[in-house]
């Protein structure tokens, strides 16, 4: 032991490797396990149980494995070293986002998912089944719209081509009427239409596909000039989540004062369209309509344009920003979220009378959802 | 488990080497043993069972071939017996539903595919065992009497899943006796990190960009773009395979073994001759002397000559996969070497430079076979490079994997091996190595692609 001490001083690198990997073990060890990524807005793995089924089967050895990587310690220093040795390599993206020019990043997306086929399907066979006016809009994602500022050669997706294929599908059947929303975004792409750094459009953008609705249907437009805005600062999105890189600029969420009588979801009741609680957190996008929930009613102060009128819309999150503007067009608006919500929706707008049904879709989110069976119930 | 992950770098391996290191020297095997059976147990706990039994055939046939001494007939039939026993299990595992493929293929028939999975490791430790069988028949080496040595032997871990193939003859000595010094565990543990780096930061890299060439589509892609994907499957292979072998080597050194080279800059190398001199050195060793050699070699004439080697060839591609793009793979290489043999080699030894580019191109076109599954697909991709269709997809790619490509196809030359072994004052390479272990830390904390490419082995 003492020949040891004394010749372990000529090797250095030996002292501070071992000195490394049992320090950071010993730290491992006594560390408390984190349960939510601030940075990463996820839930991190916790211990697995150890069971004989789990065992054999070797899931209890993998979800371990993760439960290690993702407790080990000082994690996001280690993530935001690899984002950095990854911009030294000259990547232009980190973890399937990409950053393009005027700090937007956007997702990477090099094919089309089979479900997208399906999906489209299951929306022809609802406008077959209906008698309620359809309207459908695909909005096209960050990446096509504002593809100048892709890095050259990004080999994503030509979302233009899929929106006309699902188009041209929709127009055979007479219930279902398109609303393009790329051509209007498309001519204000130089304005502030989508967050720089989460999958969303902004509130402006989605004011430009309000106004496409209204357009398609003769109904008057909500000038948005003489409501009151307000700005919610330092908003770190989705992308930037997945990302995890160094300098990146945060968002600035707009919102209009938007009065409504109540808004019901399931069972509680809100007296706002917006969960101010969610300005807090880093999720900033989830204020608007209380994020995604299965059935929510929203029953709009009166005007001389909304009376009687009863709209569903069957939408993702990008709605939740368009929906505020459609109190003026609409007494009520029944919001519904395919991904939670199993009831039949034929059954819904009949026993409550609803005239006009929207679906509304981001095209990344139509592509992979695998919820729309829910439509033919 | 992989070496290349965090549960094995700061708890597998702190907790197992404070453990040798303390125990008693006659109870080193045994430890190394248990601790090699748990390691395999992480990542296949069903299959423990087979290579245990495999250990106790080889040990009983060992030690029976060796009590037979005098007797021919019955040391054969041990010997042969042993053999099916191994041949048998590997191809019962691996080749089964190949075999079911073909058949129901050839005879229209529809026999239903067998629902087993291939135990982690299996070609690599068959033929390690096959080596100590023969080897004890041929009288090279005295049989193990310990079973536990001959356990420790077989499934040691760093051996254990991805070679190199190290044949019983070469650490017998070592498996009875060894010392080791600091020097020693300070230098396995710097190949061990080398080795860590050129999987991690290199070959996990590159290998997504190969990895985008299937999910954009084979007949999207634009000329450029796919030969730079070849050249990153080239690479990734390389870097993975030969970080591996290094990474396993390392932990030989650690542990008081000297484990084989396996890899010796193939990617220099001026002909296939002296590729597979170079490439996987350790399986070309063992079919060498376990197969060719046993074949006749060259000593029965020129026709079978180039018999065996085609024979030879043909299993190396098979003992790589149960698929036939993998036997086309092997017989292509034998074609080459058989050309060079005949015709060329001289020549290439005069024109270094085109000798360079030929077996460049001869490389990265095998690789393409041997990366694509389906001759279908294969066939798509060949004609990709050669389409002269310029869409600017490359240009993507080009920007984000330029730099690690140039530091890749730096570091397949012995460049740095060079440097290094002028520097008199290690600091700078210490602190290199460092750096390379803490970046590598980094991607395995935020990985999303760290792939064990050898789950067909």
């Amino acid at each position: 032991m003492v020949i040891i001490m004394k010749k372990i001083w000529h090797y250095p690198f030996l002292i501070i490797m071992v000195v490394v990997i049992l320090g950071i073990s010993f730290i491992n060890l006594i560390k408390k396990d984190t349960e939510f990524s601030e940075m990463e807005n996820r839930y991190l793995a916790q211990k697995p149980d150890l069971t004989l089924s789990n065992l054999i089967d070797s899931s209890f050895g993998t979800q371990y494995e993760t439960y290690v990587n993702e407790q080990f310690p000082f994690r996001n220093q280690w993530i935001t070293e690899k984002a950095a040795a990854e911009t030294l390599l000259g990547k232009q993206e980190n973890n399937g986002v990409i950053k393009g020019k005027n700090g937007y990043l956007f997702n990477k997306q090099l094919n089309v998912d089979k479900q997208l086929k399906k999906n489209v399907k299951a929306i022809q066979d609802f406008g077959k089944n209906t008698d309620v006016k359809t309207f459908v809009s695909i909005v096209p994602n960050s990446y096509e719209i504002l593809q100048d500022y892709l890095p050259k050669g990004t080999p994503n997706i030509d979302q233009e081509a899929l929106i006309k294929q699902c188009y041209d599908a929709f127009n055979q059947e007479d219930k279902i009427t398109n609303i393009n929303i790329e051509d209007i975004l498309k001519k204000h792409k130089d304005e502030y239409i989508y967050y720089r750094t989460d999958h969303h459009w902004t509130t402006l953008g989605a004011y430009y596909g309000y106004q496409q609705f209204c357009n398609a249907q003769g109904l008057p437009l909500l000038d948005v000039n003489k409501l009151t805005a307000n700005h919610i600062e330092d908003f770190y999105g989705t992308y930037d989540s997945k990302y995890k890189g160094i300098g990146i600029k945060p968002d600035t969420i707009t919102y209009y004062d938007m009065p409504i009588e109540k808004m019901l979801i399931g069972n509680e009741e809100k007296s706002s369209l917006y969960d101010m609680e969610k300005t807090k957190v880093r999720d900033k996008y989830a204020m608007f309509l209380h994020s995604n929930n299965p059935l929510s009613i929203i029953y709009s102060k009166k005007n001389q344009h909304n009376q009687g009128k009863k709209l569903l819309i069957l939408k993702d999150s990008y709605a939740n920003s368009m929906i505020p503007f459609l109190t003026y067009n609409y007494q009520e608006i029944y919001v519904v979220d395919l991904r939670y919500y199993s009831d039949s929706i034929n059954k819904l707008v009949e026993d409550n009378g609803i005239q006009t049904i929207f679906i509304l879709y981001n095209l990344d989110t139509l592509m992979t959802d695998n919820h729309f069976y829910r439509l033919s119930r | 488990m992989l070496f290349s992950s965090l549960l094995f770098i700061f708890q597998f391996l702190p907790i197992f080497f404070i453990a040798y290191y303390l125990v008693p020297v006659r109870f080193r095997n045994l430890l190394l043993f248990l601790a090699s059976l748990f390691f395999y147990a992480w990542g296949e706990p069903r299959y423990v069972i087979l290579i245990l039994i495999s250990i106790l055939i080889n040990y009983i046939a060992g030690r029976l071939i060796e009590y037979f001494d005098k007797k021919g007939r019955i040391r054969v039939t041990i010997l042969i017996l042993a053999i099916i026993y191994n041949i048998g299990t590997l191809m019962f595992f691996k080749y089964s539903n190949f075999i079911i493929e073909n058949i129901n293929y050839i005879f229209n028939s529809d026999i239903s595919f067998l629902d087993i999975a291939l135990p982690l490791g299996i070609s690599f430790y068959t033929f390690q065992i096959m080596s100590y069988t023969i080897d004890v028949y041929r009288r090279d080496t005295k049989a193990e009497k310990s079973y536990i040595n001959l356990g420790a032997y077989l499934c040691m871990f760093p051996q254990l899943i991805a070679g190199p193939i190290v044949v019983y003859t070469q650490v017998s000595e070592k498996l009875n006796k060894r010392s080791y010094h600091l020097k020693d565990i300070e230098d396995g543990l710097k190949t061990f990190v080398l080795g860590l780096g050129s999987k991690v930061l290199i070959a996990n890299n590159v290998g997504a960009l190969w990895n985008e060439m299937s999910q954009i589509g084979y007949s999207n892609l634009s000329m450029p773009l796919a030969w730079l994907g070849l050249l990153a499957f080239t690479l990734q292979i390389y870097f993975d395979f030969n970080g591996y072998s290094l990474m396993a080597i390392g932990l030989g050194k650690m542990l008081g073994f000297d484990f084989p080279q396996n890899f010796n800059f193939p990617y220099i190398s001026r002909s296939i001759t002296e590729y597979w001199k170079r490439w996987h050195i350790t399986l070309s060793t063992w079919f060498k002397e376990y197969l060719y050699i046993p074949l006749g070699g060259n000593r029965k004439g020129k026709l079978r000559t180039y018999i065996n080697m085609f024979i030879v060839w043909s299993v190396t591609g098979l003992w790589h996969g149960a698929s036939w793009n993998f036997v086309c793979w092997g017989i292509y290489f034998f074609i080459l070497l058989s050309l060079e043999r005949l015709f060329f080699k001289k020549w290439l030894d005069k024109n270094v430079i085109l000798a360079r580019i030929y077996t460049i191109l001869a490389i990265l076109i095998g690789w393409m076979i041997f990366a694509i599954t389906e001759l279908g697909n294969i066939k798509i991709y060949f004609g990709r490079l050669f389409s002269f269709s310029v869409t600017e997809d490359w240009i993507y790619y080009l920007r984000n994997y330029g730099i690690i490509l140039i530091i890749g196809i730096l570091l397949s030359t012995p460049i740095l091996k060079k440097w290094y072994d002028r520097q008199n004052n290690k600091i700078l390479c210490n602190i290199l190595l460092l750096v390379i272990f803490l970046l590598s830390i980094a991607y395995l904390v935020d990985a999303a692609y760290n792939p064990f490419l050898y789950f067909r082995f």
